[in-house]
């Protein structure tokens, strides 16, 4: 396929964007490439450079067309996934026509070739490659290192096991890899039970997909091997399900199911319902188009708000990431978390438990490694679950904001333990903005052996090689980070959950306020430390000085004088 | 504002040993609202522990020994007290505060629960002025007493500051003795062009004699913000003089085709109102007069919707609890009460105001009597318009004009006595409970959480535009804490006339002092005085999105559920932190000059004399070479006088002194050491030899002390000095 043959009219002059919620707009030339919609603004004074807006295509969620009344153009209605509004006035029928079809089609492009991060070429030097920069294996030595109870296995080298599994997998010290293989057939997509986190007491989590039982209870003694080495001596065990107990009964239907007492004796089965990972694009367009209304009444919205269930599915799934990191950090048990697939509910409690209980996390650097092995590695399907957010409607049944939910969910957090995260939540937004649409390759395919397939990461640029350019690390720092060893326990109360604004809002609302204290503390601790510098480099200047003339044997008149001054003003206190 | 509730670390302390207690209770425990004990199997181990309940003429004190805690509860803070049903751990007693603190004692014998109960509902709301806690109270603080603080405000004062009298609006001495209107300040600001038959016209045809008057006139548009009560029309009345009153103020404003009325109630309730003899302006009669009706509810409205408030105020579980309230039942319940959507109402009234002020045309507000609704109009009106009303000093003043001046009925309102039907059954405590409960509400008629609602819609303008106020959020709270408090006599009575009848001003203490002195407690991090200037008039974005409750007030005591590390407290540390590198550099920079220029000299001297060069000090004294004196100039104790890393406050649990710290107490650091230390250990402040302002700062009992000895050392140093003799 061609990109020419989408775009009719590649130039279209006198173009007006606005980017809600501001009204004033950039006056200019729009261009379509393949890849982007670039406004440049008409440059009043020559020489000056001209304000240019790029919008990615991939951005796209959804369009609108507001015809002129007088047919003679028209408004385009650009909904971008990462919740972003733009409107371009066009005049001119055909171009109008034009653009809006260009753009309909462009967004839609489901090609993994076309896309742009397989064409972007890096404006900056890469010092550090975000693709080589958390290879598993060297992320889990610590897990496995000599004495541990665990060991890293090769069994999915080749895919061949479980197709969306890494190549790289923790399983308990005492199972062969054979035996991970049998078990690998009694689960939900080969998802065979795995090591997620390791905590401080030893206490494990794991995860994995729901055990094939069926109808006919089916078992195998290799699962219930595999999970039982899993449990230190005799220890009870819980197996988390995020599913309702009448659910994963009725997944035995069709041939899931969950874990039998009568096989699994050690374990407890804790069910805690959460909102399945199918309702929750429907739970988001709900709050979008709450969130959009700017005139209804303050009961309407709040109805509206309650309606959509987010906060709600937030507080849960909150609620249940505590219960597990509980359990383990309580309890020191072992912990298997699973719901029906193990790709989206199972991964955000698995990876908030960790923000939950490992200081490392909280940093910039453990946050990427965290989604490398929760997310990314771990197969969760950006690209299935992405192609739609909360403008668009589903095309594929396949579309759920899981990951917005998790980054919902540690945006909470971070609002509760404001120091104890060394981003600011704008790096949270940024994140969310490169899954829907990025430059770089990193949130593009469904699992690893996909990314491997299309070699994404020798064609692409890691967002990470971005993020971590020094340059680039430095604005996504919390100015008043203070390292936090102890876990953050967060308040469920429904009264402490807030509406993330910076993300929901940004189009409909001045978010001022909420990015001006931030920059506020920012400019507020570069100054501090700048005088704090000063005062140590003076200080030293001073004794120095005073040292020299010591060794001269001088004191002076004046010294002295200043001396008589401060002693007298301070007897007079 | 920590000091009601849970301060004081050490046991047996000076209140106690001071007030000899009116009742004291063994073996109670003292649940927090969030205990769901109605839920769990109660036995002794899953209790608190026991601890002693002690009642003073003034405070309920529950000492917890095993915690050392103790709890404070003011006895004016307390709205409600109910007995639940009994239990086999003992009888619960329900306190509710009117600060939404929510506490049950469990007392394990039914007759002192008994007792303890009868004496909160005689003590809580004492029936007579003279008992309120204000003619008692002495903050013991010699440097502060009952003069100070009354006259930092006054009300000819704030219209200069508007630039009134002027040829347009004059003094009129009409209600010099509260002759036209007794809920009225004695100075009133009228058209210059109103004739008294007019303004004596006009109040006879008002409620209460409420006439129109200036409450705020524009220094750029000149259109002024009149207030008054709503006139008595019936269904065809008129008065001519109330007419012309209203053409008097649009001839005093000079840019203006028209005046606008806005009646904040809604439109039903104004027409309602004729059948009685009142009403509302009718656009027929009041020519050239635009009439806007708003839907602000009335006060017994609001306060059924501040009780629903409370409930779902109480909906939350702790993270052991498996059964948490759904956000969504939370949301719903939220939506039932209407608070926010009377929120957004009376900030739609003011906006409207503050909208037409700036296009130049004046406007009359009022309402029914004109005291609530009305000065939350106004006064929010004036804090959108004025960026002085967003400062300290201009809020205060603000009060003063709109709500103390104007006649808001603070002690009814706020029931700071209690209304005095209920007196009839001598001693209530012999009704049955639900039956008191009943009479309470009856008579309670007059409460209504409007003071409250103005302090809300002020803090969701400073939430959306935190770089335009000069105070904080703590500020807002101290206020709703003292309207209760009836510790100063600021907010006692009902009206200007009533508080010079109590002689309030020489019995009492005022707020405003006590505020003034704390001040630093209330500054906003986020302001920016540039950016406020540029932004005279503020322009809120009411979108119900931007509506949101204020969990800080209404649910002030639950520890856990607030951020436990907001930005603003870090940036407050960090600002402070900065004041004290900034003012340390001075000094540095200053001393470095100094050794320099010495240098240079002793240099060109050509290093000739090896000792002291006593010209500075003449011929007073002689201490050449002398060891301790030049020590004390040295740089090392400029250095050790100034910490230049502050201690981390996460983790710090208690203050030297050992006061616990909880979550609302703000952590200070010691200047001189960096240490953690609470408000009360910063009391001492002290000049430090490192800072060139030579101010005094926050420092640490332990630094204060030790800056003490080293002071007292020189002083000896320096008076033999001057003395000449020498010193040895």
């Amino acid at each position: 396929m061609e990109f020419s043959e989408l775009i009719r009219s590649p130039y279209v002059e006198s173009v007006t964007l606005r980017i809600l919620p501001e009204v004033s707009g950039l006056r200019g030339r729009l261009c379509i490439t393949g890849h982007h919609m670039i406004i440049s603004a008409h440059s009043r004074d020559q020489g000056a450079r001209a304000a240019e807006v790029w919008i990615l295509h991939m951005a796209v969620d959804a369009t609108e067309r507001r015809l002129y009344p007088a047919g003679n153009g028209g408004s385009l209605i650009v909904k971008c996934k990462d919740l972003k509004l733009y409107i371009l006035d066009i005049t001119g029928q055909l171009d109008f026509n034009n653009v809006a079809s260009s753009v309909e089609k462009l967004s839609h492009i489901a090609d993994v070739y076309n896309f742009y991060p397989f064409f972007y070429r890096p404006i900056f030097e890469i010092l550090e490659d975000g693709w080589i920069m958390f290879p598993l294996e060297s992320e889990y030595t610590k897990w496995t290192s000599a004495g541990s109870d665990w060991r890293v296995s090769h069994v999915n080298r080749k895919f061949e096991v479980c197709d969306s599994y890494p190549t790289v997998v923790v399983v308990p010290k005492g199972v062969t890899d054979a035996v991970l293989q049998a078990s690998a057939n009694f689960r939900e997509g080969k998802r065979f039970p795995v090591l997620s986190y390791l905590h401080d007491n030893k206490a494990a989590m794991m995860r994995c997909g729901q055990p094939l039982v069926g109808p006919n209870n089916r078992r195998s003694r290799d699962d219930e091997q595999l999970l039982l080495s899993s449990i230190k001596n005799g220890k009870r065990a819980f197996i988390f399900e995020t599913r309702s107990i009448v659910s994963a009964g009725s997944a035995k239907n069709r041939g899931g199911g969950y874990e039998l007492e009568i096989y699994y004796s050690q374990w407890k089965r804790i069910h805690h319902p959460l909102e399945r990972w199918t309702n929750l694009h429907e739970s988001l367009t709900k709050l979008t188009d709450a969130c959009a209304d700017r005139n209804q009444s303050v009961d309407k919205w709040l109805s509206r708000l309650e309606g959509s269930g987010w906060l709600n599915t937030v507080s849960e799934t909150l609620h249940a990431a505590c219960v597990v990191a509980q359990c383990l950090h309580n309890e020191s048990a072992t912990v298997l978390v699973h719901g029906a697939e193990g790709l989206d509910m199972t991964l955000c409690i698995t990876s908030l438990v960790q923000i939950i209980l490992d200081p490392d996390t909280r940093t910039i650097r453990g946050l990427e490694a965290l989604l490398e092995r929760e997310w990314l590695q771990a197969g969760h399907p950006f690209a299935s679950r992405c192609s739609r957010s909360g403008f668009g409607t589903r095309l594929t049944k396949l579309e759920a904001p899981t990951f917005l939910l998790f980054l919902d969910c540690v945006r909470q957090l971070h609002n509760q333990y404001t120091c104890s995260f060394q981003f600011t939540p704008a790096f949270l937004k940024f994140i969310f903005e490169n899954v829907c649409a990025s430059e770089y390759g990193t949130f593009l395919c469904n699992n690893a052996r996909e990314r491997q397939q299309h070699q994404v990461d020798k064609k692409t640029v890691s967002l990470w090689s971005y993020v971590n350019h020094p340059r680039i690390l430095v604005t996504f720092l919390n100015p008043v980070y203070d390292p936090n060893q102890g876990c953050l326990w967060p308040s469920i109360a429904p009264m402490s959950l807030i509406l993330w604004r910076e993300l929901f809002l940004h189009s409909f609302q001045d978010i001022s306020a909420e990015i001006e204290e931030w920059n506020v503390a920012i400019a507020a601790k570069a100054r501090d430390d700048e005088l704090r510098e000063k005062v140590i480099r003076l200080r030293k200047e001073m004794l120095a000085l005073e040292q020299e003339l010591a060794s001269h044997g001088i004191s002076s008149p004046e010294l002295a004088e200043e001396f008589r001054k401060i002693s007298v003003e301070q007897a007079g206190l | 504002m920590e000091d009601f509730y849970r301060t004081v670390g050490r046991l047996g302390s000076t209140a106690l040993s001071v007030d000899r207690p009116l009742l004291q209770v063994e073996n109670v425990r003292l649940l927090e609202r969030f205990y769901h004990w109605q839920n769990r199997n109660l036995n002794d181990s899953s209790l608190p522990a026991a601890g002693t309940l002690y009642m003073t003429p003034t405070h309920l004190i529950f000492v917890n020994p095993v915690e050392k805690r103790e709890s404070w509860i003011l006895l004016g803070h307390i709205g409600t007290v109910d007995r639940a049903s009994i239990i086999p751990s003992g009888c619960p007693l329900v306190v509710r505060c009117k600060t939404f603190l929510s506490v049950t004692f469990l007392i394990a014998k039914d007759r002192d629960c008994h007792e303890v109960y009868a004496a909160l509902l005689r003590l809580s709301q004492p029936s007579v002025y003279e008992e309120l806690y204000c003619f008692s109270h002495n903050p013991g603080d010699e440097a502060f007493d009952k003069t100070s603080g009354w006259n930092m405000f006054d009300l000819q004062t704030e219209y200069h500051r508007q630039g009134v009298p002027n040829q347009n609006w004059s003094l009129s001495k009409l209600n010099q003795n509260y002759e036209i209107c007794d809920s009225y300040p004695h100075n009133l600001y009228v058209p210059s062009v109103a004739s008294q038959k007019i303004l004596l016209g006009s109040a006879g045809f008002r409620s209460r004699g409420r006439l129109p008057v200036l409450t705020y006139l524009h220094p750029k548009t000149k259109a002024a913000i009149c207030r008054s009560s709503q006139p008595l029309s019936g269904f065809k009345a008129r008065c001519e003089e109330d007419e012309q009153m209203l053409v008097c103020i649009l001839k005093a404003t000079p840019s203006s085709k028209t005046v606008y009325i806005v009646d904040t109630r809604p439109k039903i309730n104004a027409m309602a109102n004729r059948a009685t003899g009142k009403g509302y302006e009718t656009e027929q009669n009041y020519v050239g007069m635009k009439v806007h009706f708003f839907t602000i509810e009335n006060i017994h409205v609001m306060r059924g919707s501040l009780g629903k408030l409370g409930e779902v105020c109480d909906l939350k579980a702790g993270v052991e609890d498996l059964n948490v309230p759904s956000h969504s039942i939370f949301l719903d319940g939220l939506q039932n009460t209407s608070w926010l959507k009377h929120i957004r109402a009376i900030l739609e009234a003011s906006v409207f105001v503050a909208d037409k002020i700036c296009e130049g045309s004046s406007v009359l507000v009022h309402c029914s009597d004109g005291w609530d609704r009305t000065s939350q109009t106004c006064a929010l009106a004036c804090l959108l318009l004025d960026p002085y009303y967003r400062t300290l000093h201009g809020f205060m003043a603000l009060i003063e004009k709109d709500w103390l001046a104007f006649g808001h009925k603070f002690s009814e309102r706020a029931g700071h006595l209690r209304p005095f039907q209920t007196a009839s059954g001598n001693s209530p405590a012999l009704t049955p409970s639900s039956a008191v409960n009943a009479v309470v509400s009856d008579f309670a008629k007059e409460q209504s959480p409007v003071f409250l609602q103005f302090l809300d819609c002020v803090w969701q303008l400073l939430v959306q535009k935190p770089h335009l106020f000069q105070f904080n959020e703590r500020f807002l709270l101290t206020l709703h804490d003292h309207l209760h408090s009836c510790q100063f006599g600021t907010f006692i009575g009902n009206n200007e006339k009533e508080r010079k009848e109590m002689r309030l001003s020489e019995q009492t203490y005022s707020l405003w002092e006590f505020m003034k002195r704390r001040l630093t407690e209330y500054v906003n991090p986020l302001y920016d005085t540039d950016k406020s200037r540029q932004t005279p008039v503020m322009q809120p974005d009411l979108s119900p999105q931007n509506i949101r409750l204020w969990v800080m007030m209404y649910n002030r005591f639950e520890e856990g559920i607030h951020p436990r590390e907001p930005l603003s407290t870090s940036l407050q540390v960090l600002k402070d932190h900065s004041t004290a590198m900034d003012d340390h550099v001075v000094l540095l920079e200053r001393r470095i000059q100094l050794l320099k220029e010495v240098y240079k000299q002793n240099a060109l001297r050509a290093v000739a004399t090896p000792t002291f060069d006593m010209n500075g000090i003449g011929t007073r004294g002689s201490f050449e070479s002398n060891e301790s004196v030049p020590e004390l100039t040295k740089a090392p104790v400029i250095v050790d006088s100034v910490a230049v890393d502050w201690k981390a406050t996460r983790d710090v649990a208690f203050c030297v002194c050992s006061t616990p710290f909880s979550q609302f107490s703000i952590k200070y650091h010691c200047w001189r050491c960096g240490d953690v230390v609470c408000r009360r250990c910063t009391e001492n402040h002290a000049a430090l030899e490192g800072l060139f302002s030579k101010k005094p700062v926050p420092v640490c009992q332990q630094c204060n002390d030790s800056i003490r000895s080293t002071n007292k050392k020189k002083a000896v140093v320096i008076q033999k000095i001057q003395s000449g003799q020498p010193y040895a």
